[in-house]
């Protein structure tokens, strides 16, 4: 797409952005600053603001484009089914209507009354209501902001693979440079009106990351090879528990095998796993609800993956690594992760910031320099980088 | 008990405030959305003008309106050429004076409610694809509806109460232009204190009914017309 808007929008704050995108690009994240024009920017795509200058190639032809404000801005006057009936009446196409519904988790809400709904939930009502109304593009201004993080992070896999489905443009306003790695193609960073970056989210966020004050904690992308064993897991432990169910009054002495564990007691109970990957089946990961994701021949687990078309995408925090000189896995945290120091940047007089790489998967540490000194870290040691689950 | 001629003068009265509310709100809708968007430095003196039947005597109201509707001055001249009869002291005059001296009774709540309305909720409506016509119909009227009942309320209730302006341009013609109010002045001067009170207690009642209602409905929607009553 093609993007080229300028306007006054004060005395001495001016947006002029022209940036163009891959041609592919259907998925754009916008970040930067409160106050850069971001909002003003979606309102004049939206033709709902004037401007001096507004051509947009979309790629496609676009008759309708559908924004979603950051309040939500349900009727008031309507409930959520009324709400949605209206997108539906004017809609351009016949919806799926169900399937949105479902997907941003307002089934239950339909019969609500629009004043009852927390923040989150108007949120995903609005979503709804957008989509059932079935745009050409899609704008949202900080639309999942309220959602609590699991939630924000299914509904917005779910919009975007509504999107993907019935090739909707979408554009993203979010502070959220997480969840915009994951999700977008490209992402464009916006400063005091003006696009200051542009390009594929790597490139974009990752390299800004150290630099700009903005992003001061970096995070790294990871992808990889989804395993399929914890579907076929899956099955088993629900096979499991409904034998349970079965037999349940005859076997009140016996614990039953399958039990509910917290990853860090998965780690605990499994140690060096790392090691014997092959050795042992895997059905730790099943049971804990987790995914597990082979990126550079290593396992590592996930909660809540991006999965498309095999591939798992999960986001690291520099903050949430730390590195570990032993190989064996003695400690809670269950993803180890063998890789080589390839940058050592000194961030403030107590933190350094390691850049680490294998193959060509780059993870970022956050950690203090006395760290750095007492374990004696430099460029070309091999490492293991350890980091929770999000 | 009341009398007949009484009667006479309460429909008419009913009449009166019914078709001047009704008027009202269709000139007072578009003209409060207008002067609501309407940015300009004349802004304050158009106000001005729709609010000054608010503080001038109903008679100084009422004697400019005789004038203009006199058959010698030029709207009473076209009235005439148009429908073959006088301006003054008829019906159709009292409606056009109710109106104009009702006027800001019905603008200001209208005013205030397309100040406070959220215009995102339009914007959003656009984008669904509305048309004009369906963001009002869909949106705007339903978002404002405690306050065009206001407006309606108000209007109503100024109108039944309405004497000085009645009186300069209606005269005081049973079944044509003789109002409530009038009516009760004719029995006071008569000395008529039964039928007077009988009817000061009705209009009482009713007005202290409606406005009853008028605040309960102006509470639970939070607005505030209070300021434009006297």
């Amino acid at each position: 797409m093609d993007i080229n808007v300028a306007l006054t929008v004060s005395s001495g704050f001016h947006i002029n952005t022209a940036f163009t995108t891959h041609a592919d690009t259907r998925i754009l994240g916008l970040t930067g600053p409160s106050g850069a024009g971001k909002s003003t920017l979606l309102k004049v795509l939206a033709n709902l603001h004037p401007a001096d200058v507004c051509k947009v190639d979309w790629g496609r032809e676009v008759s309708r484009i559908g924004l979603v404000f950051q309040d939500a801005l349900l009727f008031p006057h309507l409930t959520v089914s009324e709400n949605l009936g209206l997108a539906e009446q004017y809609a351009q196409s016949a919806p799926p209507r169900d399937n949105i519904i479902d997907g941003c988790e307002c089934r239950h809400l339909l019969d609500r009354d629009v004043q009852s709904l927390s923040g989150g939930e108007r949120q995903r009502v609005a979503l709804a209501r957008a989509l059932i109304n079935a745009p050409d593009v899609l704008l949202t201004d900080e639309a999942f902001s309220a959602m609590d993080n699991a939630l924000a992070m299914q509904v917005q896999y779910f919009v975007k693979a509504h999107c993907q489905t019935h090739g909707i443009v979408l554009i993203m306003v979010s502070h959220d440079v997480k969840s915009l790695a994951l999700l977008c193609d490209e992402v464009a960073v916006m400063q005091q009106g003006i696009v200051v970056a542009s390009g594929s989210p790597e490139t974009v966020l990752f390299h800004q990351a150290g630099s700009d004050p903005l992003y001061t904690v970096p995070f790294a992308l990871i992808q990889g090879q989804i395993s399929q064993e914890h579907i076929a897991q899956e099955q088993v432990t629900q096979e499991k528990v409904t034998q349970e169910k079965v037999t349940q009054g005859q076997t009140t002495q016996e614990k039953p095998e399958h039990k509910k564990v917290t990853p860090e007691q998965v780690g605990q109970d499994k140690p060096n796993l790392k090691e014997t990957p092959q050795a042992q089946p895997d059905n730790m990961g099943a049971s804990a609800g987790l995914y597990v994701i082979y990126c550079e021949g290593q396992r590592l687990y996930c909660r809540q993956p991006l999965i498309e078309n095999g591939i798992g995408k999960i986001t690291v925090d520099a903050q949430d690594v730390s590195i570990d000189l032993s190989h064996h896995h003695q400690s809670s945290i269950l993803n180890a992760f063998e890789c080589e120091i390839c940058a050592l940047e000194v961030v403030n007089e107590s933190q350094a910031l390691l850049t680490l790489e294998r193959g060509s998967t780059t993870l970022y540490a956050l950690i203090s320099t006395l760290s750095v000194e007492r374990l004696r870290l430099t460029i070309g040691m091999t490492v293991t980088a350890r980091f929770k689950l999000r | 008990m009341i009398a007949p001629d009484d009667w006479l003068a309460i429909s008419l009265t009913l009449k009166l405030a019914l078709l001047t509310s009704v008027i009202l709100l269709v000139i007072s809708l578009p003209l409060a959305w207008w002067l609501s968007q309407w940015q300009s430095r004349a802004k304050p003196i158009v106000q001005s003008v729709i609010a000054l039947p608010l503080v001038l005597p109903p008679t100084v109201l009422g004697f400019y309106l005789l004038l203009a509707f006199s058959p010698s001055s030029l709207p009473g001249e076209l009235w005439q050429s148009v429908t073959g009869t006088q301006l003054a002291f008829s019906f159709s005059a009292l409606v056009i004076g109710s109106v104009i001296y009702s006027l800001p009774f019905a603008v200001q709540p209208l005013y205030t409610a397309f100040i406070q309305l959220d215009n995102r909720y339009v914007d959003v409506a656009k984008t669904l694809g509305m048309s004009r016509f369906a963001r009002w119909r869909h949106i705007v009227l339903p978002l404002i509806k405690p306050h065009i009942l206001v407006a309606f309320g108000l209007s109503f209730a100024h109108t039944i109460g309405e004497f000085g302006v009645v009186l300069m341009i209606g005269g005081n013609i049973p079944g044509e232009t003789q109002v409530l109010s009038i009516a009760l002045y004719d029995h006071v001067e008569a000395l008529d204190y039964n039928n007077a009170h009988t009817l000061a207690a009705a209009l009482l009642i009713f007005s202290l009914v409606l406005l009853s209602g008028l605040y309960r409905l102006n509470r639970k929607d939070g607005g505030s017309w209070t300021s434009m009553s006297r």
